[in-house]
């Protein structure tokens, strides 16, 4: 995969998680990569290519995330982690693709469907970026269904 | 006059950040009205005084689009003043939904620049 989308993947995700959830990413420090997955969003795309972005959330992520939306100190509920989760994921593939195919190209997301466990796919992700933060941290994979379709410049 | 707001968006959370975003702006905010989606908008529109909408696109059983194309073939609604808050990237699209007289935030989008809209379009209260 070209380098740049690979930027703009970590530029969308980086976006949403400063501007969304008022989360500032940190470098990965020693036992970072240990924390046990929360919950994975995946959001199904449609248009000039296809394919899938998951974001997956693992330790503690999902609550700060949360709460920052709504600007409350109150724990969360399940349903509000939830949603609160699937908007961010819906954010990054939203702001991603345009920075992939241009702002003509027009794709139709499905609504982002979660998961307590990390869906199993019949291929790795063509790309796959990570964030850290106080809290946890962030996977977000890209699938595509067409293979070689961002390999050139 | 305060501002009679419809904030329409099928995410619970981020209809909660939208109208804290109206209550922090400084704005005359008067009624505040939720709706998951465009039929559950259409409702409100014949039940209460709107001033202004703020609506997402996708949504499930009526999008963002569909409500904003009912609502400008409706005489009464017509002329609300709407901002899209949604994801959408594409321009193809963000100029369809400038077309039918409303302007576009994309999602993740900063409190000022909701209130600068808003001002845009109803005047400063």
């Amino acid at each position: 995969v070209n380098p740049a989308v690979s930027a703009e993947l970590h530029r969308a995700a980086l976006l949403t998680f400063e501007q969304l959830g008022f989360m500032s990413p940190e470098d990965p420090h020693d036992g970072s990569q240990d924390n046990p997955l929360e919950l994975s969003a995946q959001v199904r795309f449609q248009g000039p290519f296809s394919g899938e972005l998951h974001l997956h959330a693992f330790g503690k992520i999902t609550g700060e995330l949360t709460a920052n939306m709504l600007g409350t100190i109150e724990p969360p509920s399940i349903r509000q982690r939830c949603d609160a989760f699937a908007e961010a994921a819906n954010v990054v593939c939203g702001n991603m693709l345009p920075g992939i195919a241009g702002t003509d190209a027009v794709f139709d997301l499905e609504a982002p469907q979660i998961s307590a466990k990390l869906p199993i796919m019949p291929e790795p992700p063509a790309l796959s970026i990570g964030l850290h933060f106080d809290e946890g941290h962030v996977v977000v994979e890209l699938f595509l269904n067409e293979k070689g379709c961002l390999s050139c410049n | 006059m305060a501002i009679n707001v419809l904030v329409v968006d099928d995410s619970q959370v981020m209809r909660t950040m939208v109208i804290r975003t109206l209550k922090l702006s400084g704005l005359d905010i008067g009624e505040l009205h939720e709706a998951r989606h465009g039929v559950e908008a259409l409702q409100v529109l014949k039940d209460h005084w709107v001033n202004l909408a703020i609506i997402d696109i996708n949504m499930p059983v009526m999008s963002g689009e569909e409500l904003l194309q009912r609502m400008r073939s409706d005489v009464l609604d017509a002329g609300l003043p709407v901002i899209v808050v949604s994801t959408e990237g594409s321009q193809t699209r963000i100029d369809r939904i400038r077309q039918l007289g409303a302007d576009f935030l994309q999602k993740p989008f900063q409190p000022e620049a909701l209130r600068d809209l808003i001002v845009s379009k109803v005047g400063p209260r």
